[in-house]
């Protein structure tokens, strides 16, 4: 049908308002972006800041006021690649709990599908695939209400890997799970980006989970006013703190650490880059930073 | 006012083939003034807990005295316990419901009875106390307000039942670093100004770290750790079995001490760190313990 580009999502003058007491307040304004195919891009800001209409519009659940946004080339607001662009673009919302809709694991992740009429084989064949993707599929003939919050969000992305996305975009999926539930659908998604190619949108509040991404866009009242690498982004310690965001740790203590005159990088990240740092880096050269979410 | 819970187990659905034993054989006291969190992971039994606190649940086993006054002993009214015991729930803006902020703070104070001006003024007070205008918003539909401010309305709700404890479930989470650290600073004072005994549950160790003193640790329903912050936080196979993560910057004095570089590891914000580190490039000797 379409071209097939390196680009998976791009937006272009994007503009959504909604209409608040008679008068149209721009949610978004103005937002010019591309995704590019295998990217695991983060998207940050404060509360309000547009992160989730952004999101929203990936997958045509809002459509632009004016402007557009293509989804592997089809203009979400032509009705006829409705349906296409869901199957392409995948969301994962914040609270597991919303997300479930039957009674076993297996169903839950056939629903999808099922409904995009697949044939039933076919079906079968997705769900254990997807299922074993997340690793849960010894759960799939558990009860969901009965999982963690970590299993349940793995259900929710293997319901979403069962249509077979190109895209995952995850609106805030960790913000109610403890931190071993975080590490679980972290890891999960890195590998499902990284082993399958599969293109990561993620909004994140925790800036150590930005950190780890490819890309990290920064969004302030509706614009984005910052699109690079974590690094380039988070040495940038006042201006983050400005648009009411935080840097890890470590990026902060190496800040505090040069203004005291130690002579240190200043666009550490995380632990191990930190350590390699201040100590060389002949001991942990082959640590790799993955599973350094927290 | 002190919380003592004596040997408590809760168990839910006894009986049926769902039975869960949430909390076993749990044994501590909050201290009147005191600032403790409780951490663990979901499912650890952090919620049955608390939810005892008040007598919202009754122990399977066990007792909870409040101010030396066993709760579900005879005679005792458990409308004056919650009183004193103010719960913040998860997400508590999405227990609001009146048609103006100042209705829904009042609307505990006016269940118990509380006259009119009292209630006006304690409205008044508790919006101050989480640094809510009064004038600004007390006409308001709560629901019209940013997620920080709803949750600040939930618990002025909270506050205006004048407790002595106020337990407070996840208060920061689904907010932005900015909102987050304003909230904490809020529930700091709360504390430290206002002198309010509090009970702080976390998934967050690096927001634990900044203001909790001592902290318990539930595992599968048990107790398994409560102690000071620091001594607890320096006790990685504690916190490993727990499934909890300590701070970046406690990782980091691990890390660099794993490299043979000579740090404590009792450290738990970035500023310690900083000084921590400092003292040891400059060769100096031990650090102030």
């Amino acid at each position: 049908m379409n071209r097939i580009s390196d680009k998976i999502i791009e937006a272009e003058n994007l503009v959504y308002s909604y209409s608040s007491d008679g008068t149209d307040v721009p949610a978004l304004d103005g937002i010019n972006l591309s995704i590019a195919r295998g990217e695991f891009v983060a998207v940050i800001g404060r509360n309000g800041s547009g992160k989730s209409t952004l999101a929203k519009h990936f997958n045509a659940l809002f459509l632009p006021t004016s402007g557009a946004v293509r989804v592997n080339g089809m203009d979400t607001k032509d009705s006829r690649h409705l349906w296409k662009i869901r199957q392409t673009v995948g969301m994962v919302f914040q609270n597991p709990d919303n997300q479930i809709v039957s009674t076993t694991v297996e169903e839950d992740v056939a629903f999808g599908p099922e409904n995009l009429g697949v044939p039933p084989d076919e079906i079968r064949k997705r769900v254990d695939l997807a299922l074993e993707w997340v690793g849960m599929s010894e759960h799939k003939r558990h009860a969901p209400h009965l999982l963690s919050g970590g299993q349940k969000q793995r259900v929710a992305i293997a319901g979403v890997l069962a249509m077979r996305p190109e895209c995952i975009v995850l609106d805030e999926p960790t913000a109610m799970l403890d931190p071993s539930g975080r590490r679980e659908v972290l890891d999960t998604v890195k590998r499902l980006n990284k082993e399958d190619g599969i293109t990561v949108v993620l909004i994140t509040h925790f800036m150590n989970e930005a950190a780890l991404c490819d890309r990290v866009i920064v969004m302030d009242a509706g614009r984005i006013v910052m699109d690079d690498a974590p690094r380039n982004v988070f040495s940038q310690v006042e201006a983050i703190r400005r648009l009411h965001l935080d840097v890890p740790q470590v990026t902060q203590l190496a800040h505090e650490l040069a203004r005291s005159g130690v002579e240190i990088p200043l666009d550490v990240l995380t632990v191990h880059e930190f350590a390699d740092a201040l100590c060389g880096s002949k001991l942990g050269s082959a640590q790799s930073s993955s599973g350094e979410w927290m | 006012m002190s919380i003592r819970v004596e040997n408590l187990s809760h168990t839910y659905n006894p009986g049926t083939p769902f039975e869960r034993c949430a909390i076993d054989d749990v044994t501590f006291e909050i201290n009147d003034g005191e600032f403790v969190a409780i951490v663990g992971e979901t499912g650890s039994g952090k919620s049955t807990l608390i939810q005892h606190f008040n007598g919202l649940l009754k122990p399977t086993k066990g007792r909870i005295f409040v101010d030396e006054v066993d709760i579900w002993g005879k005679g005792v009214g458990l409308k004056s316990i919650r009183q004193k015991v103010g719960l913040v729930f998860q997400y508590p803006e999405h227990q609001l419901f009146e048609e103006t902020v100042f209705k829904d703070i009042a609307f505990g104070p006016r269940n118990i009875g509380i006259p009119d001006d009292e209630v006006e003024s304690r409205v008044q007070e508790a919006m101050k106390m989480v640094g809510l205008d009064y004038k600004e918003l007390r006409d308001r539909s709560p629901f019209e307000l940013s997620g920080g401010e709803k949750r600040r309305v939930a618990m002025a709700g909270v506050i205006a039942m004048k407790p002595s404890v106020i337990v407070l479930d996840e208060p920061a989470s689904g907010l932005d670093p900015r909102g987050r650290d304003t909230i904490l600073a809020e529930i700091r004072e709360l504390h430290e100004k206002f002198g309010f005994t509090v009970v702080l549950v976390s998934h967050s160790m690096e927001d634990v770290a900044k203001l909790a003193r001592r902290v318990v640790v539930l595992h599968k329903a048990r107790l398994i750790a409560d102690g000071p912050t620091k001594d607890v936080f320096s006790n990685e196979d504690i916190l490993r079995r727990a499934g909890l993560e300590v701070p970046q910057v406690t990782r980091l004095m691990h890390e660099l001490k794993r490299r043979n570089m000579d740090v404590r590891t009792d450290i738990l914000t970035v500023e310690e760190a900083k000084h921590e580190i400092i003292r040891v490039l400059k060769g100096g000797d031990s650090g102030v313990s």
